[in-house]
């Protein structure tokens, strides 16, 4: 291993562990549910057969859910962090449990379970001295396919604030990390695979020494929750970071150290879910996009970055040159929309889909109906309005990141495109973090999307990790250029001129949180934790 | 002593037991033969009620069995069925202390009673502490009867208990399990589907067709006073000479080397006794059958140079 990997492990080794602990605590809690539910359930109905195929069907329904989408059915009834992993884990793991103990006690052989009953043994004794210990080499076998299962989804746990090593996962992704996105994905791959080994040695002996399996078992799990455990820090206040932002030169500990802070509790979250959790009283302090329109919807205060350590993001279009080559219009029509969705214009829009229950396209039609007016531009709404299904063959593909606010932006690109030229064009949105949209543009998957451009300094240019330059360019319209010629230089792509928005970080209480009277700005924060 | 009372059973619409009526007496053992599907299985079942009749009683040392505990009932009848039925994760000694230990037994007394079983049954030591399938199938089935022993039951339930060995180890071990001192003064009815082991197992057999009990007696009234056309035709025409002449053998007579010549005697039972006129009674005095035996017997052993095949080396 070289110099270089060992110090990053050496830097990481304490979140490390932490991480594993969580991610074991998600899986082992999740199994030992599914276990105690799952196995009196299948033994109480197994001689039902309806109800059998009832609980294996409805098992099997949960099983098809999307991990995510059931994750976040989970987050409103048990709330931010671990409960809702584990209650996710635990429907997960339900399925083959149920099923492999109906099929275990099913597949005993009736010749044993006869004879015993002919030497005179009753239900009860059959089941603990005949069915169940015979049974157990499948339960087994169910056991081990759940917690396969569980240790992959748990890493999905990290979007809800649940920790474990999804939390690299995510955070790598989100900063075009591939080290720090190993640094979870591969002791989460030797966490399945050991976990996997030791399951089928388990199935090997349970039969013959049961006790012996399961008293190893609990000292082991038991072990490796102890050793791996260690106090987070003390402090009464819980943060809410955006995925991604502990790992970035513009995040956590350069803001911690700019601000002269003592280490916070925090917790990762998807970006999508910080407002909400904020809101709730699940997080104290949140740092979110200042562009969301949830920001006023949810009654939420911005504290302000008065030491000015949160470069720009300004908003503006990133699309390839080749584009323009091939629709030569696209261009003048695009640069109109310089400086026209001003941060409130933008937050008034996201406003009307968060609380008005709007979609996404009809805010972006309801923007477009009076700015192409003002701006001068022929748009027909009825041929913007008229798609409403995905077509074949789009000629313009926009890309956007899995937010509100880019896929607002989408929209609007989309409706504008259609309603003012000749040309089809169609929204992929969804497409994740800023280094899948970058490479996805880079490769022409997409042709255009919305970006920010101090995510780009310090996702794509890393300039993160050379403080000088990053201080040269906390100036918008210096770090703009100098993205334009880099971009254009190294990329073929064209930075557009700014949008009018900005969606640089801000720090988010609760307006009414009365702990935070009296505090407007993040200094006077930091002066109170201090304390 | 077990009676059976008008005993009958349906499954469904299906009558598997049409009102049966047998007795068997204390120390008797009683074969159930016949083709397969005619409830020989289910009428040994409903003995000790892992199968409950429809209608009709079982009645075991003059107490109907229907108001007895099924748990307690059973744990006073021996049962032992095709392959043993031996629990593949228990050792053999835990195995054969199941049903003691369901009773509470101790330690110090189960392994005492294993002491003498274990000289009875021909029972190894290095074989306690295996796991089932580390076993022979002929010693399978000997620990399932160590294990229907173990509590010294009076009566033992035997459903196929020699099938699925090889011949050659069926051949020992039911020999050695009839000749067994510890089920001698055993009740004993057993499901068998051959005939050889009926003849060899039991004392009277009960020839049952399709639910319902043809004829019950030894072998050799099953063959020569056949008291149904079922019965008769039973003993398939190729077979039947053999069966005949196994049924004689175990009269255990002297039979003439020749016919005609009563003088020369050959030997064909242990212990050896009895005459032709001997058998000639014993078989009810058909003598015609008897001398038509006697004759195809001869023909057998010329054109094979000996008895006919099972014939015991001495």
């Amino acid at each position: 291993m070289s110099a270089h990997a060992m110090e990053f492990l050496a830097a990481h080794a304490d979140e490390l562990r932490t991480r594993l602990f969580e991610h074991i605590e998600l899986v082992a809690l999740a199994l030992v549910t599914a276990v105690a539910i799952g196995v009196p359930v299948a033994v109480a109905v197994r001689k039902n057969r309806p109800v059998a195929g009832a609980f294996l069907g409805l098992a099997g329904v949960v099983q098809t859910i999307p991990s995510l989408a059931l994750l976040s059915i989970m987050l409103p009834l048990f709330g931010l962090g671990r409960n809702s992993a584990v209650a996710a884990l635990f429907l997960y793991a339900l399925l083959p449990v149920i099923r492999n103990t109906l099929v275990g006690l099913a597949s005993v052989a009736p010749d044993v379970t006869e004879v015993a009953r002919g030497l005179g043994m009753d239900r009860a004794q059959l089941f603990w001295n005949v069915e169940l210990p015979l049974a157990l080499p499948t339960i087994f076998a169910g056991l081990r396919i759940a917690a396969v299962i569980n240790v992959g989804v748990a890493t999905l746990g990290a979007l809800v604030g649940a920790g474990g090593l999804g939390v690299f996962i995510f955070r790598g992704i989100a900063n075009n990390q591939p080290a720090v996105v190993l640094l979870g994905a591969v002791p989460a791959a030797l966490l399945a695979l050991t976990i996997d080994g030791l399951l089928g040695l388990a199935e090997r002996m349970i039969v013959r020494h049961p006790w012996r399996v399961a008293v190893a078992g609990t000292l082991l799990v038991a072990g490796c929750l102890v050793a791996l455990w260690q106090p987070g820090p003390k402090a009464t206040l819980l943060f809410g970071f955006p995925t991604g932002f502990v790992q970035r030169a513009d995040g956590y500990d350069a803001w911690r150290q700019h601000y002269q802070l003592p280490p916070v509790r925090f917790q990762e979250l998807d970006v999508n879910l910080l407002y909400d959790t904020l809101r709730r009283g699940e997080t104290d302090v949140a740092f979110a996009g200042a562009i969301d329109g949830r920001i006023d919807a949810f009654g939420l205060r911005v504290l302000a970055d008065d030491r000015n350590f949160f470069p720009p993001y300004d908003g503006a279009l990133l699309a390839r040159k080749k584009l323009f080559q091939r629709v030569p219009t696209l261009r003048p029509l695009l640069e109109k929309l310089n400086g026209a969705l001003t941060t409130e214009t933008i937050r008034q829009l996201d406003r009307r889909v968060a609380q008005d229950g709007l979609t996404s396209a009809a805010a972006a039609r309801e923007f477009l109906r009076t700015w192409t007016k003002t701006a001068g531009i022929d748009w027909q709404e009825k041929r913007a309005a008229a798609k409403s299904v995905e077509i074949d063959s789009p000629d313009i593909l926009i890309g956007a990141k899995t937010s509100a606010v880019q896929y607002l932006l989408g929209r609007i690109l989309e409706q504008l495109i259609d309603g003012a030229t000749g040309w089809n064009a169609q929204l992929k949105s969804s497409l994740g973090s800023t280094a899948i949209c970058f490479e996805s543009l880079r490769r022409g998957d997409i042709d255009l999307y919305p970006e920010y451009n101090g995510m780009l300094a310090v996702t794509i240019f890393d300039i993160g990790s050379d403080p000088a330059a990053m201080d040269r360019l906390r100036d918008g319209d210096q770090l703009n250029r100098w993205l334009a010629a880099e971009l254009a230089r190294r990329y073929d792509l064209e930075w557009m001129p700014p949008l009018g928005f900005s969606s640089n970080y801000v720090m988010l209480v609760r307006a009414d949180d009365a702990r935070f009277n009296g505090i407007k700005t993040m200094s006077e924060l930091a002066e109170r934790l201090r304390r | 002593m077990i009676q059976l009372r008008e005993l009958r059973k349906d499954f469904g619409p299906k009558t598997v037991v049409h009102g049966v009526n047998l007795s068997v007496a204390p120390g008797e053992k009683l074969v159930l033969r016949g083709p397969s599907g005619c409830g020989k299985t289910t009428l040994l079942r409903m003995i000790n009620r892992l199968t409950e009749p429809t209608t009709g009683s079982v009645w075991i040392d003059g107490r109907d069995t229907a108001t007895a505990d099924p748990v307690a009932l059973r744990r006073q009848i021996g049962y032992v069925i095709q392959g043993g039925g031996l629990l593949p994760h228990r050792t053999v000694r835990e195995n054969i202390f199941v049903v003691p230990r369901l009773l509470g037994w101790t330690r110090q007394k189960c392994e005492d009673r294993l002491f003498v079983l274990k000289a009875a049954l021909w029972l190894f030591d290095d074989w306690f502490d295996a796991y089932p399938a580390e076993l022979s199938g002929g010693q399978r089935q000997r620990v399932a009867i160590a294990r229907a022993l173990m509590t010294n039951p009076s009566i033992m339930l035997m459903d196929e208990p020699f099938s699925g060995l090889d011949t050659r180890t069926r051949l020992v071990i039911r020999r050695e399990i009839r000749d067994l001192w510890s089920l001698r003064d055993k009740t004993i009815v057993a499901v068998t589907h051959d005939i050889t082991e009926a003849f060899e197992f039991g004392n009277r057999i009960a020839l049952m067709s399709p639910g319902r009990i043809e004829q019950v007696g030894t072998a050799a009234e099953l063959l020569f006073r056949p008291a149904t056309a079922f019965a008769r035709d039973f003993f398939d025409q190729s077979d039947r000479l053999r069966h005949e002449w196994e049924a004689v053998r175990l009269l255990d007579l002297d039979l003439p080397d020749d016919a005609t010549n009563a003088g020369t005697p050959t030997k064909l039972g242990v212990p050896a006794s009895g005459t032709v006129a001997e058998a000639v009674a014993t078989l009810g005095g058909d003598t015609e059958r008897v001398t038509l035996l006697i004759e195809s017997f001869q023909r057998f052993k010329h054109a094979l140079g000996g008895p006919p095949e099972d014939a015991e080396s001495p």
